[in-house]
């Protein structure tokens, strides 16, 4: 039996899923994807001999990653130049979004890489744009190397330029007239969270602290759903997965914080441990009108949350014009 | 030709092999397309097993009468040219190619695998936060790492890092709960 062990190479880029990762890696005769998901590995091989085209598109995800980075930039900016005390957090977030800004900038644009076999197209990553055509030109040496060069001047191109494309190639998946539902609830959570999270820390109310604790719940609830569910429209599932995901992570980081203040508060308080009623009314009070730092916290997630939900509601907006065209 | 994966309209010959990332003429978005010879080989239809013509030619083995071409290289099976299996240069039968497949000798056929030294962390670390679940997961994850330890992991080579780790924080956790039950009784 063939049971020779195959080494593999790490092919740069990868994709991310809600429970996964996947990845390409080259081996001796084949390309293997491999999709991680928990426990389990699935995979595709893809034979060099088998490849027909790699095709590489140029995306603009870099462009909201930018965007997203400057706003966050702007906003704790101004926060530090308006602190009368000296602003260790916002300063400290202000140069990290700088540097996430200028990481963005320098790695160049985002993109897709396809690889197309006579009955698939795989959708694969390699990362950014200029990685991509790197490998895409290792990868086309390889093949050449298999499959022999295609000879440009006697190629069937000329020959074939009406020729119908091949039935049994796997077109991108068809676009159904889908209404990312889970997608716009998600963001209208988001945009709703994040005004009342601001305007609770001007305002001071009790009945807000609560909804609060509460909204952190369903801004974590609903992105999943829409994460799992997905949606089926291809042109706008990258930047609404890409929304949906920059939401999930600003819900779990506010309730991660919320988390160690709800554990961290009974530590300087003993006397609370055995009342959670007013232990959650401290915390609660903490947020509202005690902390300076919780203050810039609430602040900054409560923006966080509106960027991101703005974001997002414009993406579905487009995915609802596009469907309707 | 090849087709955009954004707006999928055929590409010009024009756009394609050139190397350089060109917009797509249809929706703008920048493209680049790299055919290979695979792309216009004819699809070999199914041939019909050959019939045996001349005296003193094998036969193959699942169809009496035909020619048999190739021999398996597992069993050693005659084979004609529908029963004959290339994979990986290796000519199987399809039973050899059956077992082989069912007794995961055949690496590529095997589309997927159990990653128990992921398996094993997860039970050792993510319990960690809910503290009482560890009083389970702990023995379940030092379970797993001893039983898995030499099965084949993931199809790339990785080391056994993860089993070590959760072999050790597997191993705290036991520690940890067998202190606390002692300062309990005590």
């Amino acid at each position: 039996m063939t049971s020779s062990k195959a080494t593999y190479k790490k092919l740069p880029g990868r994709c991310f899923s809600l429970f996964g990762v996947k990845r390409l890696w080259q081996g001796s005769n084949h390309l293997l994807w491999v999709e991680t998901v928990m426990t389990r590995e699935h995979y595709k091989r893809f034979y060099y001999k088998d490849i027909q085209a790699i095709i590489i598109e140029q995306t603009s995800h870099h462009h909201y990653w930018n965007l997203l980075w400057g706003i966050l930039i702007l906003i704790f900016l101004i926060a530090a130049l308006s602190a009368s005390a000296p602003p260790y957090i916002s300063g400290f977030l202000t140069f990290f979004y700088v540097v996430c800004l200028t990481v963005n900038l320098l790695f160049g644009p985002t993109c897709n890489v396809y690889l197309q076999t006579a009955v698939q197209l795989q959708k694969v990553s390699f990362g950014r744009l200029t990685k991509a055509l790197l490998v895409a030109n290792r990868l086309k040496t390889i093949i050449e190397t298999e499959q022999g060069r295609l000879d440009v001047s006697n190629s069937p191109h000329a020959a074939r330029k009406d020729r119908k494309p091949d039935p049994l190639v796997q077109k991108p998946e068809k676009t159904k007239p889908v209404f990312p539902i889970f997608h716009t609830l998600a963001f209208s959570a988001f945009v709703a969270t994040g005004f009342s999270r601001i305007v609770q820390v001007g305002a001071g109310w009790i009945a807000m602290g609560f909804a609060d604790l509460f909204s952190i719940i369903i801004c974590m609830i609903l992105p999943i759903i829409a994460l799992v569910r997905g949606s089926s429209h291809v042109q706008y599932r990258r930047p609404l997965g890409i929304c949906t995901w920059a939401g999930l992570i600003v819900s779990f980081l506010y309730g991660f914080i919320n988390y160690i203040f709800f554990i961290v508060t009974p530590i300087q308080n003993p006397g609370l441990s055995t009342n959670p009623r007013q232990l959650l009314m401290t915390l609660i009070n903490t947020f509202i009108n005690g902390h300076p730092g919780a203050m810039v916290i609430q602040i900054g997630t409560g923006a966080a949350c509106i960027i991101v939900g703005c974001v997002g509601l414009l993406v579905c907006a487009k995915t609802i014009k596009s469907n309707n065209s | 030709m090849i087709a955009c994966p954004n707006c999928r309209s055929i590409q010009p010959a024009d756009n394609v092999n050139t190397g350089l990332v060109t917009p797509c003429p249809k929706c703008s978005v920048m493209l680049r397309g790299d055919v290979f010879p695979a792309f216009y080989r004819v699809r070999n239809t199914p041939l019909a097993a050959s019939a045996i013509q001349e005296q003193d030619k094998a036969e193959c083995f699942n169809h009496p009468g035909k020619q048999a071409l190739t021999a398996c290289s597992i069993c050693g099976r005659l084979l004609c040219s529908l029963c004959e299996i290339n994979l990986d240069s290796t000519i199987f039968c399809i039973p050899c190619l059956e077992s082989g497949k069912e007794k995961k000798k055949i690496s590529a056929l095997e589309n997927q695998r159990l990653l128990y030294d992921n398996l094993a962390l997860a039970f050792a670390f993510c319990p960690i936060l809910f503290v009482f679940p560890t009083l389970i997961t702990a023995p379940v994850s030092l379970f797993i790492t001893l039983r898995y330890w030499k099965t084949p992991g993931s199809i790339q080579r990785r080391s056994r890092f993860r089993f070590v780790l959760a072999f050790v924080l597997a191993s705290l956790q036991i520690a940890g709960w067998i202190f606390f039950i002692a300062q309990v009784l005590d």
